[in-house]
């Protein structure tokens, strides 16, 4: 079985061995976070007067704690401290309120924010879908935004050339591939994000609420693809509001609120289901 | 097969280790390792501003001659000579690239969130991207003035050779202006209201639509315009004429010291501009 994602598919090339070296010292984690704080300085944003300390006004669950320094600059705190392993094969699942920090978590780890402090280490090559855009332009049509991302990838114009067509027929977009992909439904934008985020070779996957606007043929599909990645004990990160959805993928589920993680709870299973083996299903549905 | 054994590390480009890429040296080894990206990107972010065109790039040198050719006409009755006209559409086929370098640079960041805010990618993949495009854009326009040159009876010497160092200290000053400008417009948001009023400011202050001979004893407000150095480059050696010592050396040393100014800058806040976005 040697799905797309398949990591072993990546080819491992020699490496500088330079001094604590990062992967060694991880152990069997590929992901590492130390006491990672993360927060959004809104330049210009004002909050009201009285709330001088919002810590102090109730917020319930909802978003990141604000401080604000200085008249004109908020800070939302989404991440305080986030401590979390992540061993190579697991598959988490992140749950918490609106704001509670699940997706700048996500985006820490693909390296795309800075931590302010405390240290991401991530041993592997990750493949993300991380929102509505999918890290493509919109002007440019769909067969474009596929070469560009093998090129950032650098693949060879033999490799792209197959994984075009790989992505063509596992998106079954036809000619919509040749059309700017603004001109997209959403579900068929997510179709594109998905078969080329997932049609390259990646040891961690991580999704942000991907499953919400795909039809059922192209979820069985979808279905098919992560559980190539299990079997290949890929690591999945899966953010939803959907606790089923979670529970019948996961492995253990981490709780975030205001920024930090204040649970993590692991999922029962019956013991047949050997996690981290092909045969378990992935059977999440949201149509019922 | 899920006994296979793991591979820790696997190919360092695609590996990503906190924070990536490691410092903007890396940025630009990986930006650089993947040439053929650099001109796709380039490439398809010059056709796509003429994608529903009939005449697609080739609108570069037709707005330049389009633009020389109705106002040289009127201005030549203000301002005679026979090299008035070549004079004219050289410096604007210089000063039109280095008017989309400055406008475009400063939004560059802006313009390219949508691969910034979703893929971990070298940043300076961009600022070559953008460099590429306006070397292209320079290749297109410049030969307007060139033929304008020899439309008015100049007859090439072997000065024209000097275009070719004088484009290359040209697009080395370009290259840390798009560097700078690019962080100070996504940082500082009040910059990319002001650059086109600054850019119509230059156009008319530096000498392209008149000749700095027009100063009479003013000569220092050409001399001191960093601008009209950058196109006395490209614009004496087509008229036949050389480019004064003081034009090379404030020319090459300019290119220097930007970088000097804006790599530092970049490396700085290289990890902070999507948080700007």
């Amino acid at each position: 079985m040697t799905g797309p994602l398949d990591p072993s598919r990546l080819e491992a090339k020699p490496r500088r061995q330079a001094a604590g070296d990062p992967a060694r010292e991880m152990g069997a984690c590929v992901i590492r976070l130390e006491d990672v704080h993360f927060g959004y300085h809104l330049l210009g944003s004002r909050i009201s007067a009285d709330c001088d300390n919002p810590l102090a006004k109730s917020l319930g669950k909802l978003g990141g704690i604000l401080t604000r320094s200085g008249k004109r600059r908020v800070t939302v705190q989404a991440l305080r401290g986030v401590t979390l392993d992540i061993k190579r094969g697991e598959r988490i699942g992140i749950m918490g309120a609106n704001g509670a920090g699940k997706s700048t978590l996500l985006r820490v780890i693909a390296g795309i924010f800075p931590p302010e402090s405390g240290r991401v280490r991530v041993a592997g090559k990750i493949a993300a879908i991380l929102g509505q855009s999918h890290g493509m332009d919109p002007e440019l049509s769909g067969y474009e935004n596929i070469r560009i991302r093998a090129l950032f990838l650098g693949l060879s114009n033999d490799e792209i050339d197959e994984k075009i067509h790989e992505v063509a027929e596992f998106s079954e977009l036809g000619p919509y591939l040749d059309m700017p992909i603004r001109a997209y439904s959403p579900g068929m934008k997510m179709r594109l994000g998905f078969s080329v985020s997932t049609c390259f070779a990646a040891d961690v996957l991580l999704l942000d609420e991907w499953l919400q606007v795909g039809d059922q043929d192209f979820m069985d599909k979808a279905r098919q693809r992560m559980k190539e990645f299990y079997a290949a004990a890929g690591t999945v990160i899966l953010v939803s509001h959907n606790r089923r959805l979670i529970e019948q993928n996961c492995d253990s589920i981490i709780i975030m609120e205001h920024g930090l993680i204040i649970d993590r709870i692991e999922v029962d299973r019956p013991s047949s289901d050997d996690p981290g083996h092909a045969s378990i299903p992935f059977t999440a549905d949201l149509a019922d | 097969m899920a006994d296979r054994a793991w591979r820790p590390v696997l190919d360092p480009r695609m590996t990503q280790l906190s924070p990536a890429p490691s410092s903007l040296l890396d940025d630009f080894r990986l930006a650089f390792g993947r040439p053929r990206l650099l001109a796709y990107l380039a490439k398809r972010d010059i056709t796509r501003q003429y994608d529903r065109t009939v005449l697609g790039p080739a609108w570069i040198p037709i707005n330049v001659f389009v633009h020389v050719a109705l106002l040289g006409f009127i201005f030549s009755m203000i301002f005679e000579g026979q090299k008035y006209i070549p004079h004219f559409a050289i410096g604007y086929a210089v000063w039109t690239t280095f008017g989309r370098a400055v406008g475009e640079g400063a939004r560059l960041w802006i313009a390219n969130r949508n691969y910034l805010q979703h893929l971990c990618v070298p940043l300076s993949t961009f600022l070559v991207k953008h460099l590429i495009k306006m070397t292209y854009v320079l290749a297109l326009s410049l030969p307007v003035g060139a033929l304008a040159s020899l439309i008015f009876g100049l007859r090439p010497t072997l000065a024209w050779l000097l275009v070719i160092p004088g484009a290359v200290v040209y697009l080395a000053n370009l290259s840390w202006i798009i560097a700078l400008l690019s962080v100070l417009g996504v940082r500082f948001r009040d910059l990319t209201q002001f650059i086109p009023n600054l850019l119509f400011m230059g156009y008319l202050a530096t000498p392209i639509i008149w000749e700095t001979s027009r100063l009479g004893e003013h000569q220092w407000v050409a001399r001191v315009n960093p601008i009209y150095h950058l196109i006395e480059l490209m614009r004496a050696p087509l008229l036949n004429e050389l480019p004064t010592a003081l034009t090379w050396i404030v020319g090459v040393s300019m290119a220097v010291a930007g970088h000097a100014v804006a790599l530092p800058l970049l490396a700085l806040c290289r990890r902070r501009i999507v948080l700007w976005l």
